[in-house]
């Protein structure tokens, strides 16, 4: 896995979208500490100032609809790292959104580029709320994060290790 | 090379040009790429590789919804060029062109639930 870091982007998923389209390496993950634009399903913005959780994972070559059930399970990989490594209890909003009380703290979407029926590159990203300590107005009451949840700061690579671990598992179990 | 080609009426500027990407053929103000290069059969015949004229059916990979018609019908596409995006269980697929064509008709619109294998658009 080759994981590529930025302090500030645009857009992990702009950013390995356009590598995978470039033919990058499968298992390539751009993450950062900001983005600017950080995108949100049907064009909307994933709120993602410093202290959060940002990347985006170039897929290997895959059935169209071995990348949807994996798209459902990324969820439930980001729930499982939750739940084993703070002791919490995440509810699966499906198909894929992490809530934590009845709060949104992650979001996931995936982007496909398909061409005669084959999937040519897939490029999922993953916005987890980790150290965020404050949300803007509009967001309050919908979302939450890890450091607002345990009133402590948590470490963003060990979190990323065991969610991409997780997920080149069950995407290996998938395309058996 | 430059030539006029006259069809019925209408006069057409034709020039046809050997690039590195192979042979590229300019009909006013529009280009053609075909990737074979030309053949010269002698002083005044050339062969232009054939192009497949052939009616090409998009149909939809997944069921999902329609989020953004890229083309319109008119529109000439080149090979990979991005045609329409579906969307399905928080999955963004974006459908590209098999081959270069005209868009010919387009089937679906924004915001219309498609089945798998739907026809999405047609091209030649």
């Amino acid at each position: 896995m080759k994981i590529l870091e930025f302090q500030k982007i645009d857009s992990t998923q702009k950013e390995a979208l356009k590598r995978a389209k470039k033919k990058e390496k499968p298992w390539t993950v751009i993450v950062a500490k900001e983005q600017t634009q950080g995108m949100g399903r049907k064009k909307s913005f994933w709120f993602s100032p410093k202290g959060g959780l940002y990347f985006s994972v170039i897929l290997p070559k895959s059935k169209i609809e071995n990348i949807q059930i994996l798209t459902f399970l990324a969820g439930l990989v980001v729930a499982e790292t939750i739940k084993k490594s703070f002791h919490l209890e995440p509810f699966i909003k499906l198909p894929n959104d992490v809530y934590l009380e009845g709060k949104k703290i992650c979001g996931i979407i995936t982007e496909n580029v398909v061409k005669e029926n084959e999937v040519k590159c897939s490029v999922m990203g993953i916005g987890l709320n980790t150290n965020i300590e404050k949300f803007p107005k509009n967001l309050e009451k919908s979302a939450t994060s890890l450091k607002i949840k345990l009133a402590k700061k948590v470490n963003n690579k060990k979190i990323l290790k065991e969610i991409l671990t997780r997920l080149q598992k069950m995407f290996n179990i998938i395309n058996q | 090379m430059k030539f006029e080609l006259k069809i019925g009426e209408k006069n057409f500027e034709i020039e046809i040009l050997e690039t590195e990407k192979g042979t590229k053929v300019r009909v006013g103000n529009k280009e053609f790429l075909f990737e074979e290069k030309l053949e010269r059969k002698g002083p005044s015949q050339i062969v232009i590789p054939k192009r497949d004229f052939s009616k090409l059916e998009v149909l939809a990979p997944i069921s999902g919804e329609v989020s953004e018609v890229l083309v319109k019908e008119g529109d000439f596409v080149e090979k990979d060029t991005p045609l329409l995006i579906i969307s399905a269980m928080k999955m963004e697929n974006e459908i590209l062109a098999e081959k270069e064509g005209r868009v010919m008709k387009i089937f679906v619109k924004k915001g219309q639930k498609v089945k798998k294998d739907e026809k999405l658009l047609e091209l030649q």
